[in-house]
């Protein structure tokens, strides 16, 4: 687009939004008529008029004013907030800030408490013997990640699904992975990467669902979806194969049904001279 | 008083021209808490309108302008530019809204017990016919490249391209480039508006 036509398109913005004439012979005419329907759809979204006079009682009656030189009254800087509160929470319980000298004096008593009870607690505990003797340690520790829960992942790291296995050829030739986060990785030829977790539901067994994008087109246009894979399978007790059930379900594509299908699956644990000595299969 | 008033008795939405009255309303709110009260009237519809099109609901855009307008309040005097309220009050929308943003991301991981995956955006058409402007405007905007959203909710927030620059701390050149590709963008995704919506009637 030529710059005069860019400049042309703000100034016609600018008098939309002050509800100017906004008008302009040298803007496409299509482009302006959706600008137009844009913004009016766009100004449909009122606030709920009940919700505007509380904010309004609220702000009216519990919020102080911050002096100008308080650092903590920057409204833009987010960690320098003056009031913060959670989803739901009144502002009738927003404690009201304390003077600078105040919070410094407090800070140091508090300071002071907190290292004397630090001091204590250290001392008490290498008396006993507390703390873990870290060059002992053999085996490496797993972080638990956040996306999964800390005690499941404690149990995960050792739980026999845990590793890379190669599912039965009664589906689409790939690879499994479940780690020991809670994360599942399963890639086939047909479907690409699916990405899911799953969790122990005993000490041999576990739940997944694992999940990839898809897109088909409908009536002549792209439309996006996604396939869902759930399943519940158990590890041999050697811990070389698994067995278990799954359902798959494509949904959301808008436009075709959603399709689904259930059955039994296997796999045996990817192992260094299993895949040494494979060869391709015709 | 300002203050001693009914709230809401005749709310009005502000204009560019009205940064001269805006500009009294803050010196005198520095001064008299209850004077803030004409400010929040003038804008907490664009702010929460703001705040719905980035957010997509209604709880959350409550959630953002609780806060954006108890920070305003409370910092009222750090506003330098007295003239400059309303890309002040948006530069604050703008953070709130990206912390909640983020927040609510990261509450979003995937999780087995939760039957309710997060569902792929609906065909930007399908949304756009729905009679619901919160939805279809969000969702018109999800398709947008981020810095082209931005630009656009805060024009229809009703700022200007001066002020959007300043909110989001780029050039005025960035902001035209910017809107004219997002609304290009726009029209290329929803076609014909009134043919959408016939469309739509004849399902």
């Amino acid at each position: 687009m030529h710059r005069d036509d860019v400049d042309a398109l703000n100034r016609v913005l600018d008098e939309l939004v002050s509800e100017g004439p906004a008008t302009a012979s040298d803007i496409d005419p299509d482009l302006l008529a959706r600008i137009r329907w844009f913004h009016d759809i766009g100004q449909q979204v009122v606030p709920d008029p009940t919700f505007t006079v509380r904010l309004e009682h609220e702000l009216m009656n519990t919020i102080p004013l911050e002096s100008p030189a308080s650092a903590s009254a920057d409204p833009l800087s987010s960690a320098s907030s003056p009031v913060t509160r959670r989803s739901g929470e009144s502002p009738h319980f927003v404690p009201r800030p304390l003077p600078p000298w105040r919070r410094a004096t407090g800070a140091l008593v508090w300071g002071s408490w907190l290292l004397l009870i630090g001091i204590i607690v250290v001392a008490i505990a290498g008396r006993m013997e507390l703390w873990p003797d870290r060059s002992s340690s053999d085996s490496p520790v797993l972080a638990p990640s956040v996306t999964t829960q800390p005690e499941d992942a404690v149990d995960m790291a050792t739980h026999p699904l845990v590793g890379s296995w190669i599912p039965s050829p009664m589906g689409p030739r790939g690879f499994e992975m479940f780690h020991a986060d809670g994360t599942v990785t399963i890639a086939n030829v047909l479907d690409g990467a699916g990405i899911g977790v799953w969790r122990p539901t005993d000490e041999r067994s576990g739940e997944f669902i694992v999940m990839w994008p898809s897109r088909n087109v409908f009536e002549g246009e792209y439309r996006e979806g996604r396939t869902v894979l759930r399943g519940m399978v158990t590890a041999s007790d050697d811990g070389a194969s698994y067995t278990g059930t799954y359902h798959v379900e494509t949904s959301t594509m808008i436009g075709t049904e959603p399709m689904t299908y259930e059955g039994e699956t296997s796999g045996t644990r990817m192992s260094i001279d299993q895949v040494a000595t494979a060869t391709p299969e015709g | 008083m300002i203050g001693k008033r009914e709230p809401h008795l005749q709310p009005s939405e502000p204009s560019p021209s009205g940064s001269a009255v805006d500009a009294a309303l803050v010196a005198q709110a520095r001064e008299d808490p209850q004077a803030f009260a004409m400010l929040y009237q003038h804008y907490v519809n664009p702010v929460y309108r703001y705040c719905v099109h980035r957010l997509g609901n209604h709880h959350a855009a409550e959630d953002a302008t609780s806060e954006i307008f108890i920070r305003a309040m409370s910092g009222i005097r750090t506003c330098r530019d007295v003239s400059a309220f309303r890309s002040w009050l948006f530069a604050i929308a703008h953070d709130v809204v990206t912390d909640l943003y983020r927040a609510h991301r990261l509450d979003t991981s995937m999780d087995i017990d939760d039957g309710q995956y997060p569902d792929s955006s609906p065909s930007p058409e399908d949304l756009v016919l729905a009679a619901d402007g919160e939805r279809a405007v969000h969702a018109l905007l999800a398709h947008l490249v981020p810095r082209q959203a931005r630009i656009l909710e805060l024009r229809l927030a009703g700022l200007t391209g001066p002020e959007i620059a300043e909110v989001l701390g780029c050039s005025l050149a960035s902001v035209k480039i910017g809107q004219v590709r997002g609304y290009a963008r726009l029209r290329d995704i929803v076609g014909d508006p009134a043919h959408e919506r016939d469309r739509y009637a004849s399902r």
